[in-house]
């Protein structure tokens, strides 16, 4: 029960990371992120890689050590967010979330196809993961602590980082971005900052993700995630971080009690439908919310 | 003397709630009568004529169209209740030929009475009628100024708005468009026309009126206002201005 | 074999333009990325699967299923695209009627259509996965003769009628939007909504036509689609990103832009995929989408109105 309860607190304290940095990206700054898995799985993906030890197979064999990987990790993704930031900056609000939309489903085909690198649709397994001398207990609560210290310093960060002038242009962009234009704010660049940094959280929760299960493939990162962590940010609350923390705990409790539910009362036939279920839920979650408690959505200040 | 047939009572209006432009404004325009609304930059005068329009919003206030009350009506039903409105900018479709133009005014009509009217348009801009596929962006700006106002006759308004049709314009056509303005209003349309240029405005309106932050500072017969000195403290914002005549933006 | 690639390219172009329409359309006059158009494809595609279904339990519809003449399908196929056609428009009218105009009414952010877009784009594949399952469906095992065209070029039967269809839809689209009363009300809008309502024009009755007009042209695309490639419950989503290509790349609120730029992505995507293996097809948008973002955001034929 206890290994559960660790395991269920790692990978929720991971997605929690990438829950900050979608609410910095709309929560804070009012962009659109349609593709979110696509920049979970850049993280993901740049770790495996680059710290995959030498297999004949494999066209990156550089066995790199974990630090390294998971910083090399928010480069990559900190790249992808420009790429598709700087394409999008001056244009309309909806034209961001049409080029994260296709990141997304970019990486999804990259990471099925590029079978040198990323090890196509069978993925990369056996990644070397920190502290697995310790033995599968020791590891759990090293990785734990590591993720738990993590989540931690990227709230207090964040939370620094709002109070701060940044933190304060952000926050009056979203409200009136013509008021900050006039006073002189390149508000351009301002939002640019703020996507790239939510991006980066992104990459680096990836990244974790990664390290702590050890394999990635095309079915870890699957579409799903995306609205899984929308659902984690309205459920908390848009705009206030430590909401973003409680929705993740919240609805990836729900999510895997709801699969512990269905895998076990459902023959297996038909689980696949059975998961459209719980989809169904997610998309109920993000549409009611909309309609019936904006505040969710729009933070509590701007309850349409 | 005619029977108003617009009337605006005690109109506010802005876009936003907290902080109206247009404060407590009444007006009225007689068929066959040009009021003309004057007033230094800011005003509100745009604001008052679009929020009778439809195009922006109405805190408070009446709108009555003879006798009917049209306070609750979207630009739409407006335009349909026979309230023409010619915009300022941006008041014709550039992606649309002219013809084209002159059947979305014509939107709600039936086939027969929408080539009638075309014809009628064609009569009475035969300069349209010679460029009639020619798409909008194709046209310069005295074409377009009057194929807005051909457009917005296409309903056969009884009341008809311009917003500063002379805006752009070189003093030649300026002079046309007041011309075509005259002569529609003399058919029996009531005229209401906001208008910057004071001189030429007040030369074809029977009656001015003068906005001054946002209020209705002064009212009058065309003739009298012509001469009258007040007018230009109110423009220079010397003497007789309302209290918060917060006027230049 | 740039033959075949050209004409491939030519006849899944033609489906992509229909379903590109409804995008640009959804782009420039109801003005917001509509993240569940892909979907009102699949809800065709599905509608008409439905129907097709019911040779399992009737016998009437296994007699309306015999192929018609060289096609794949018969005449239960027409009548199943009928019926997707309305589910999708009837789907179309009340998401606009319960969730976008409630919103729309109150909503400061143009992105929270995006948004509730993209929580109904999951329900309603999430719904089609629920009822019909994960696993593709084909409308007919009919094994079709391929026809020999000079080239050398194989084409089926259907794909040409597609591809006919495709054409004469179009040409039927064009006539609308430039004669008829609710067409140039659909041009008016898109350019200017304000000016479009002051000349009479109940934008919100256009609003729903265009749904309507948006939502029939998507099922047709997914019914197409399901004829000449297959029938899946992410084929929405897959489609999802070269419909917005093309309509970014034709230049948001053309309609020919639309088309033109569906057909270029298609023979893109299809001659690039002699030269590069065939799995990197889909990512012939993206790269796409990016160029145009950089280099001309505007699209090839930029309307006046849209930013």
């Amino acid at each position: 029960m206890l290994s559960y309860l660790l395991f269920f607190i790692t990978v929720a304290s991971i997605l929690s990371i990438a829950t900050l940095g979608l609410n910095l990206q709309w929560g804070i700054s009012g962009q659109f992120n349609a593709g979110v898995v696509g920049f979970v799985a850049i993280g993901g993906y740049t770790l495996a890689v680059l710290s995959m030890p030498a297999t004949e197979r494999l066209l990156v064999q550089w066995n790199l050590p974990f630090a390294v990987a998971l910083a090399a990790s928010l480069v990559t993704s900190a790249a992808a967010a420009l790429l598709v930031g700087l394409a999008t900056l001056r244009l309309r609000s909806d034209y961001l979330a049409i080029a994260t939309f296709g990141v997304g489903s970019a990486i999804q085909l990259l990471a099925n196809n590029l079978e040198p690198l990323t090890g196509g649709s069978r993925g990369l397994v056996g990644i070397p993961r920190p502290f697995e001398a310790l033995g599968a207990v020791g590891f759990a609560w090293a990785y734990a602590a590591i993720v738990l210290t993590l989540l931690a310093l990227c709230y207090a960060a964040l939370q620094a980082l709002l109070h701060s002038p940044w933190g304060r242009v952000q926050r009056a962009m979203r409200e009136d971005e013509s008021v900050c234009a006039a006073l002189g704010k390149n508000v351009v660049r301002l939002r640019l900052s703020s996507f790239v940094l939510g991006s980066v959280l992104m990459g680096l929760s990836g990244a974790l993700y990664a390290g702590f299960v050890g394999t990635t493939s095309p079915s870890e990162f699957m579409p799903i995630l995306t609205f899984q962590i929308w659902a984690m940010l309205i459920v908390g609350g848009s705009g206030s971080n430590r909401g973003a923390i409680a929705g993740t705990f919240v609805v990836w409790g729900l999510w895997t009690l709801s699969g512990a539910f269905i895998g076990l009362l459902l023959p297996p036939r038909w689980q696949a439908q059975a998961g459209a279920l719980q989809s169904i839920l997610v998309g109920l979650v993000l549409v009611l919310t909309l309609l019936l408690r904006p505040q969710g959505l729009l933070g509590a200040r701007r309850a349409a | 003397m005619n029977l108003p047939l617009l009337v605006a009572e005690d109109v506010v209006a802005g876009y936003r709630a907290s902080l109206p432009i247009v404060h407590d404004a009444s007006l009225q325009v007689a068929p066959g009568e040009i009021l003309v609304v004057l007033g230094p930059n800011g005003a509100g005068k745009s604001t008052l004529v679009k929020s009778l329009a439809g195009t922006c919003p109405r805190f408070s206030g009446r709108v009555r169209l003879a006798d009917k009350d049209v306070s609750a009506l979207a630009a739409h039903q407006l335009a349909a209740a026979g309230i023409g409105f010619v915009p300022q900018t941006a008041n014709i479709f550039t992606t649309l030929s002219i013809e084209d133009n002159l059947r979305a005014g014509a939107h709600l009509l039936e086939r027969p009475l929408l080539r009638r009217r075309l014809d009628e348009a064609w009569a009475r801009f035969p300069d349209l009628l010679v460029k009639r596929r020619l798409p909008g962006h194709a046209l310069s700006g005295g074409q377009r100024q009057m194929l807005a106002v051909a457009r917005a006759l296409m309903m056969a308004p009884r009341v008809l708005m311009l917003d500063e049709p002379s805006a752009g314009l070189s003093p030649l056509m300026v002079g046309q468009v007041f011309r075509q303005v005259r002569a529609i209003a003399d058919s029996g349309i009531a005229v209401l026309m906001v208008e910057q240029n004071v001189k030429a405005g007040l030369a074809i309106a029977d009656r001015g009126l003068v906005l001054v932050g946002g209020r209705v500072a002064h009212q009058g017969a065309a003739a009298a206002l012509r001469g009258d000195p007040l007018l230009a403290e109110l423009y220079l914002g010397r003497h007789g201005a309302p209290a918060d005549a917060g006027a230049a933006p | 074999m740039i033959a075949q690639a050209i004409v491939d390219g030519l006849l899944s172009g033609a489906i992509a333009a229909l379903g590109a329409i409804g995008v640009t359309f959804s782009l420039s006059i109801l003005r917001f990325a509509n993240f569940s158009h892909g979907d009102l494809l699949g809800v065709g595609a599905y509608g008409a699967l439905g129907v097709v279904l019911l040779t399992a339990v009737s016998s009437a519809a296994k007699t309306l299923d015999a192929p018609l003449g060289p096609f794949s399908f018969g005449w239960l196929l027409l009548i199943g695209l009928i019926v997707g056609i309305v589910v999708a428009v009837a789907i179309a009218l009340l998401l606009e009627r319960w969730v976008y105009r409630p919103l729309r009414q109150r909503a400061a952010d143009p992105l929270t259509l995006v948004f509730a877009s993209f929580g109904l784009a999951l329900l309603l594949r999430s719904l089609i996965l629920l009822l019909f399952g994960p696993d593709p469906h084909q409308y007919s095992t009919e094994i079709q003769m391929a026809l020999r065209l000079p080239g050398p070029v194989l084409v089926m039967p259907d794909q040409i009628l597609v591809f006919v269809v495709t054409l004469g839809v179009l040409a039927g689209l064009w006539l609308f939007l430039q004669r008829s009363r609710h067409g140039i009300a659909m041009r008016c809008v898109a350019e200017n909504p304000s000016l479009a309502s002051v000349a009479g024009i109940d934008t919100a009755a256009t609003v729903r036509m265009t749904w309507i007009v948006s939502a029939a042209l998507a099922a047709l695309a997914g019914v197409l689609y399901g004829v000449t490639v297959q029938v899946r419950p992410e084929m929405g989503i897959g489609l999802l990103l070269p419909l917005f290509t093309a309509a970014i790349l034709g230049g948001v609120g053309s309609v020919p832009g639309a088309v033109l730029a569906a057909f270029l992505i298609s023979l893109a995507e299809n001659l690039l995929s002699l030269v590069m293996p065939g799995s990197y097809k889909p990512l012939v948008p993206f790269v796409l989408l990016l160029v145009v973002l950089y280099v001309r955001p505007q699209g090839l034929f930029p309307i006046a109105g849209q930013k």
